[in-house]
């Protein structure tokens, strides 16, 4: 080996470097290539490492909401919900998740930060922009503008389903009289669905704002059957005809709309998905009044009582509302021994309740008079009958202007025997009545 | 590898990498134009302290969220005296046990003007949780006498003369035990007795509590079903005052609804007065007057119950004037911030179409909560111009004026007034095919008026009336919680003026609910005599008429309330006050 590697240096031209010369040559450019690899791969890691934690420093931190203490269920829900963006601070689901819950609670300026974020995060999603702009509505319609095309923009790119882009855009448009483009983004929106009512109201506006008259009477007219728009396509339809001359249409459609319940809200899937997200108190109390306002009085006393249950189960205070509105929802169902528990549990709450005091005067009067008339015990029936009066005389020290409350007293202390104090009380429930109603005026007639 | 030549390698990248971050570095925004930057001169200049007006608004304990001390109180601008001076009564929200209303004389000496407190012993001091004031003679003793609203009650003083009122109103049969808002009188029944409307707001329940995200806040409206107006007729004042409350057979009781602005007038041109009802976030009510024997709402069908998109906003203040001069009236109705307040153009007789954006309203330099409002002519162009007073129901996520307190300083907002431009008329007119004029069109001139639109304050009343005698509408503000303000107008280079003041020597008072127009050249101005608008205030009950370049009117027509028109043919020079007699005109 020795001889050939000798023989081998003798036949090389004496430019070349030695072999020894070569080898180290060679491992030094190992060494170096490696050290280079290894200076490089160090210098990706510590940029990956830098990078990673320069990301989760500078993560933005998802805004502050002032949940009031009283609101248990709502402060877990948003806790829940920022606690996810904090994991996920780069997640346009979460970002949207937590502004989606803000606005379906009423906290539209934190729920604006977070829609910003998550359309930062996934600039292609339709709902972001456009529940930004929702969130600026109605107050200040020049701020939601833009978001709103935006959003229009997105939709058209990805053939949305739902008209709520063009909808909520042109009636934006129409409220500031920019016509053309309103008008432009109505019928983007028939052409997605043609049978939208809104969609034909708002053209309706247009065509009358123009002076269009019997376009804006055509249109208007397919917007009168539907509860989303029959009120107000109704009032239009009023002035229009009365416009166009046909007074006795014009006299019709007055009268239809001053006898219909305000319009619903167009269904607007974006935000319904906030709101099914919503757990705050006012919603509760919104969605009990809806179910009673629909017939639905068991649904809105599960509601209350689920409510009643989550704040009892925190140990938070629980609110006299829910036991007056449970209270006032048993009656309606006939469940009195219910309905007065309810209402005592509102009484402990909020000791000068008007409302929880008003309502048990009149379950306690009229369930002695029911027993006065199955002919029960006349000591027993005056004490209920007393005890009608009690709290119908601390509704009156609540409300002094409550005629029912002194309608119920008068005839509660007429039991009782008290004739003087019982005509008094009466003579202020006349005095106090809404004009036309003649109950008080009834009571007073049969005491004389 | 040697050190210095990783260095060389880094360092090229380093430098990159900063020129890149340095070249993405934020920039620092462009200062933004100064927002309040005046571009005119301004119009109402603050003189308070200067005409001695020393009145803090007393609401009450705060923290407890009672309603009514968010909505009160007003004032009324009225001569009590006689003496020809405009003085002021100004209405207090602090309960029975709370602070009185005060009235205070207007004294001049060598031109200076000073407000003196003369309430002590008028009659007029009373404490309740005061709201609105609406002034008229109910007697015919040609002295203007007072009603007084409150929540709960309201309370009628008949003028005695020598600074002296009695209260009368039991003994007048007139009761209300709700939470009354504005009033009005108006002789509905043309029988020369002026009749009595007192608005009522919502049937409240003060111990119900309301929370919205989760903190104590002032109720809204629809927390409360809304109430009936009341009507009252005034039967007569031959043997002392007395009313009767003809609610339900006068139609008003059909409706109730959270009244807060009043306005009587002839809306139909049938020459009898009706009644104009704001409102809040329910559709407005126009009653129109049966012929004196009852009134029927008909404001949808005129137009007037909601806006242009068909909702139903926040009424709150009510104004009335001609502001396109077509010679038909034009009412105003204030909103919440996030609406607009709204101006309806009578286009065709009876029939109001609402034109905000295309009257160049619907872009103010800032948004409010208005209350009180005038429709005036300040600078004497013969175009009348808008001013709102604003301040906010809910609290606001800032503080806003910390010079209020703690509590008021969240509900402060910056005041408006628009100036109805006398330039070329805006865009062309969609319905009305035979007018060629567009539509008027308002500039938004609060930047100018730091003194009356700078500072944010929680105003409610908004009175209007020439109190220095210079022509120039001042204006007075009410706050909650707060000082009630004078301004004075100080429009350089006013137009030329007249004020006219109208009276029925048959009836021995000012002919309310007669119109003034007034003819220059081949222009008519029209004016309404009606103290009561705005928002529970009642304004100086003359009608003012900004001239412009003219210095005399070539003729004045009165079409008194009993319908009969009586021209006064004789020219007159301007800038001055007149007054109008009954009879002495050309029959």
């Amino acid at each position: 080996m020795n001889v050939e590697r000798r023989t081998s240096n003798v036949e090389r031209p004496t430019s070349e470097p030695t072999p020894s010369l070569g080898v180290r040559h060679s491992t030094f450019n190992v060494r170096r290539s490696l050290l280079v690899v290894l200076v490089l791969a160090g210098l990706g890691l510590a940029t990956a490492a830098g990078w990673y934690v320069w990301r989760r420093l500078t993560a933005p931190e998802p805004p502050e909401v002032p949940v009031a203490s009283d609101d248990p269920v709502l402060a877990e829900a948003v806790e829940a919900a920022r606690g996810r963006v904090r994991q996920e601070p780069y997640s346009a689901a979460s970002w949207g998740q937590l502004g989606k819950l803000l606005r379906g609670s009423g906290y539209k300026e934190q729920a604006e930060v977070c829609f910003a974020q998550a359309e930062r995060l996934d600039p292609n999603e339709v709902r972001w922009p456009y529940l930004r702009g929702e969130s600026r509505l109605p107050g200040d319609p020049d701020a939601a503008l833009p978001h709103l095309r935006r959003a229009a923009d997105l939709a058209g790119r990805s053939a949305a389903d739902s008209v709520a882009p063009w909808l909520r855009l042109a009636e934006v448009l129409l409220e500031k009289r920019e016509n053309e483009e309103a008008e432009k983004n109505f019928r983007r929106a028939r052409d997605v669905d043609a049978s939208d009512p809104s969609v034909y109201l708002g053209l309706g506006l247009l065509a009358e704002e123009r002076g269009q008259l019997k376009e804006s009477r055509r249109h208007l007219e397919r917007a009168r059957h539907s509860p989303l728009t029959q009120q107000r396509a109704c009032a239009r339809l009023a002035v229009v005809c009365g416009r166009l001359g046909d007074k006795e249409a014009a006299a019709q459609f007055s009268e239809r709309a001053a006898a219909l319940p305000p319009d619903s809200r167009w269904i607007d899937p974006y935000l319904a998905e906030c709101l099914q997200l919503a757990v705050d108190k006012s919603n509760v109390f919104l969605r009990v009044e809806q179910l009673e306002a629909q017939g639905r009085a068991q649904d809105a006393a599960l509601l209350l009582e689920q409510m009643v249950a989550s704040t009892r189960s925190r140990g938070c205070p629980a609110d006299a509302r829910a036991y007056v509105g449970l209270g006032r929802n048993l009656i309606q169902r006939g469940d009195a021994q219910g309905a007065e528990r309810a209402l005592l549990s509102a009484l402990r709450l909020a000791p000068d309740n008007v409302r929880a005091h008003y309502q048990l005067a009149r379950l306690l009067y009229e369930r002695a008079a029911q027993r006065r008339r199955q002919g029960g015990d006349p000591a027993e029936l005056r004490q209920q009958f007393r005890a009608a009066a009690d709290h119908a005389r601390r509704a009156i020290a609540g409300k002094p202007d409550l005629a029912e409350a002194h309608l119920i007293l008068g005839q509660a202390l007429q039991e009782d025997g008290q004739t003087d104090e019982a005509r008094r009380h009466l003579e202020q429930a006349v005095r106090l009545s809404k004009p036309g109603d003649t109950r008080a005026q009834e009571a007073l007639s049969k005491l004389k | 590898m040697k050190p210095w030549r990783l260095i060389g390698w880094c360092l090229p990248v380093a430098v990159a990498a900063g020129l890149l971050v340095w070249l993405c570095r934020p920039q620092p925004s462009t200062p933004p134009p100064a927002e309040d930057t005046p571009l005119g001169p301004p119009w109402f200049a603050d003189v308070t302290d200067a005409w001695g007006l020393s009145f803090v608004h007393d609401a009450g304990p705060v923290g407890h969220y009672f309603m009514p001390q968010a909505l009160g109180s007003g004032a009324a601008l009225f001569d009590f005296d006689g003496d020809g001076l405009l003085d002021i009564y100004l209405v207090q929200n602090g309960g029975p046990k709370g602070a009185k209303n005060r009235l205070f004389r207007q004294e001049r000496s060598s031109g200076n003007i000073r407000f003196v407190d003369v309430s002590a012993g008028s009659g007029l001091d009373l404490a309740g949780y005061g709201m609105g004031v609406a002034i008229g003679d109910v007697n015919n003793d040609g002295r203007p006498d007072v009603l007084v609203t409150e929540y709960g009650a309201i309370h009628l003083f008949l003028n005695q003369g020598q600074g002296k009122f009695v209260e009368v109103t039991k003994e007048a049969g007139l009761d209300n035990p709700a939470w009354g808002t504005s009033a009005a009188f108006f002789d509905y029944d043309k029988d020369g007795w002026l009749d009595l409307v007192v608005v009522n707001y919502v049937d409240y329940d003060p111990t119900w509590p309301c929370t919205p995200g989760g903190k104590p806040e002032y109720c809204a409206p629809k927390t409360f079903p809304g109430r009936v107006s009341r009507l009252f007729r005034n039967l007569g004042a031959r043997e002392g005052v007395r009313f009767k409350d003809v609610t339900l057979e006068g139609g008003l009781g059909k409706l109730a609804g959270p009244g807060l602005g009043v306005l009587c007038a002839d809306f139909n041109g049938d020459g009898w007065p009706d009644i104009l009802i704001a409102n809040d976030g329910q559709p407005n009510r126009l009653w129109i007057n049966q012929k004196g024997k009852a009134f029927k709402d008909e404001a949808i069908l005129r137009g007037i119950a909601y806006n242009r998109l068909g909702q139903a906003e926040a009424g709150m203040g009510v104004a009335l004037a001609d502001v396109d001069g077509d010679g038909r009236f034009d009412p105003f109705v204030t909103h919440l911030t996030e609406e607009t307040h709204t101006l309806w153009l009578q286009e065709s007789l009876g029939a109001f179409t609402d034109r905000t954006a295309a009257v160049g309203l619907k872009g103010p330099h800032w948004r409010g909560t208005g209350f009180g409002t005038v429709l005036e002519d300040f600078d004497h162009d013969g175009w009348p111009d808008i001013a709102v007073v604003n301040g906010r129901i809910a609290r606001a996520s800032a503080m806003m004026n910390a010079d209020l307190g703690p509590h008021w300083g969240l509900y402060a907002e910056r005041n408006q007034l628009f100036a109805n431009d006398p330039g070329p008329r805006r865009g062309t007119r969609a319905s009305g095919a035979t007018r060629s004029r567009g539509y008027p069109g308002f500039r938004d001139v609060s930047r100018d008026n730091r003194d009356f639109c700078g500072v944010p304050n929680v105003a409610r009343g908004l009175c209007c009336g020439d109190l220095d005698g210079d022509g120039g509408l001042d204006l007075l503000v009410t706050t909650a919680g707060g000082r009630a303000r004078l301004y004075r107008n100080v429009v350089p280079q006013r137009g030329h003026w007249l004020i006219v003041r109208a009276i029925d020597p048959g009836l021995n008072r000012d002919a309310y609910g007669a119109q003034v127009s007034v003819r220059v050249g081949d222009k008519t101005y029209r004016r309404l005599i009606n103290p009561a608008s705005s928002y529970l205030c009642s304004n100086d009950a003359r009608a003012h008429f900004g001239l412009g370049s003219a210095d005399h009117v070539d003729e004045i027509e009165v079409l008194w309330p009993d319908g009969k028109r009586e021209p006064f043919p004789r020219g007159r020079r301007a800038d001055q006050a007149i007054v109008l007699r009954r009879g002495e005109g050309k029959r």
